[in-house]
């Protein structure tokens, strides 16, 4: 028995020696490794991996400071500041929300970042590449903002539901301000609109039911007993 | 307990990374992912929620090849580490083989880790596993902080605080860069895989 369970941990390690190799550094983790030291981001790089560990003020403070450093420095570049911006935004947002910040935001964050460095490193990259990788950026910031947006509209209409709701009904039209001056995101305005046109159309087909009964009220009796067989 | 498929010639071993939030479990996924991927020719992949009702973890599968005349599938998972995601991480937990417990080497985090492995073994006991039992690697992550002048605890004090009555293999590591990942991985699939044969014979 003992010397099976030493045959097969032996067969296992033997297998696992095979799989995982290390010591061997992949030439694509070599020029990672150089490409760090050498850019200019090597310290929003190292801040960005102590987000992923934790996120605190003091992690985000470090962050904040460095991103603002960097659009100084690049202060004018049409391509590089609204990588910058968006970064700006994205940590202001982790920063008051931490913990319970949208998971996305982090994952955005990191991918600005991967994006931001590919067109830094670049120097072969064409103009034209580099606006798309930025355009790229921005839908991916602006999805996460709309769902940001999103969630927290859902949130706030639930508490004022009672005030907002009954001017819809009323048929106002909704370019909706909340009391407080908060506006509804566009999702929450689009589907209360798509609940508005269904309610007129069921009212529609009720009015065009009650006047059917009443032609059928004024109609002969045995057009009236035909229907009530029904 | 592993999937045994008997008329293929199948064994499917499930590996849980266990521990508090932000520990460094997907890192150890990532790492290995990242490495390795040339050779275990797989995907990674997240699943991740905001709220509770759905999964929220990281899956990474990978083959062996022949052992023994079966053919060993290794599937790596790690748990969502946040107190809220309790429901998640037992649901991850089902039919758990094997855990690697990474623990948090910052002194902040001695108290979570401590809730963490007490979370574990409420946990497998609802499966009726006891973390006595059950095939467990500690991993003490995050080493590396100590060159950023972050405190951290002990080797000595995690092995006492975490380890002293379950006297299983540990660690000390850093997943970021790498450091006994590998190690980690291998100690708990041999120990997984001892106590699978000793299970069906």
């Amino acid at each position: 028995m003992a010397k099976n369970k030493a045959k097969l941990t032996d067969e296992v390690e033997k297998r696992l020696d095979e799989i995982f190799i290390e010591g061997e550094s992949t030439p694509d983790a070599e020029k990672e490794h150089v490409d760090a030291q050498a850019s200019p981001l090597r310290e929003l790089q190292s801040v960005i991996l102590s987000i992923e560990w934790e996120i605190s003020d003091d992690v985000m403070r470090r962050f904040l400071d460095e991103v603002t450093r960097l659009k100084n420095s690049y202060n004018g570049d049409r391509i590089l500041t609204p990588f910058f911006k968006m970064l700006d935004s994205l940590g202001r947002y982790i920063q008051k929300y931490k913990a319970k910040a949208n998971p996305e935001a982090v994952n955005v964050l990191n991918s600005v970042y991967a994006a931001l460095e590919e067109v830094l490193s670049s120097d072969g990259v064409k103009e034209i590449e580099k606006e798309t990788i930025l355009l790229e950026e921005v839908q991916r910031f602006k999805d996460l903002k709309r769902e940001i947006q999103g969630q927290k509209g859902v949130i706030e209409v639930k508490g004022k539901a009672r005030k907002g709701v009954p001017e819809l009904v009323e048929g106002k039209d909704v370019s909706i301000d909340m009391e407080d001056g908060q506006q509804i995101p566009e999702t929450v305005v689009a589907a209360l609109n798509e609940i508005k046109a269904l309610i007129q159309s069921e009212f529609k087909a009720l009015r065009e039911e009650i006047q059917g009964l009443r032609d059928d009220k004024n109609a002969p009796k045995h057009k009236l007993g035909r229907k009530g067989k029904k | 307990m592993a999937f045994v498929n008997l008329k293929k010639k199948e064994v499917q071993v499930k590996i849980v990374y266990y521990g508090p939030g932000r520990g460094g479990k997907t890192t150890n996924l990532e790492y290995i992912y990242n490495k390795f991927n040339d050779r275990i020719k797989t995907e990674m992949i997240a699943i991740k929620t905001q709220g509770d009702r759905t999964l929220f973890f990281d899956f990474l599968p990978f083959e062996m090849g022949k052992i023994k005349g079966y053919d060993v599938k290794i599937q790596l998972y790690t748990v969502p580490g946040q107190v809220k995601y309790n429901a998640t991480r037992r649901l991850v937990l089902r039919g758990v083989d094997g855990v690697v417990f990474v623990a948090d080497s910052m002194k902040v985090r001695k108290k979570s880790n401590m809730l963490s492995v007490k979370n574990l073994q409420e946990n497998l006991s609802t499966y009726k596993k006891s973390i006595f039992k059950i095939p467990l690697v500690f991993q003490y992550n995050k080493r590396d902080l100590a060159g950023d002048g972050i405190p951290l605890l002990s080797y000595e004090t995690m092995e006492k605080d975490l380890n002293s009555r379950l006297k299983v293999p540990s660690f000390e590591a850093s997943a970021l860069q790498g450091d006994s990942v590998v190690k980690t991985l291998k100690k708990i699939i041999t120990l997984t895989m001892a106590a699978l044969e000793k299970e069906f014979k």
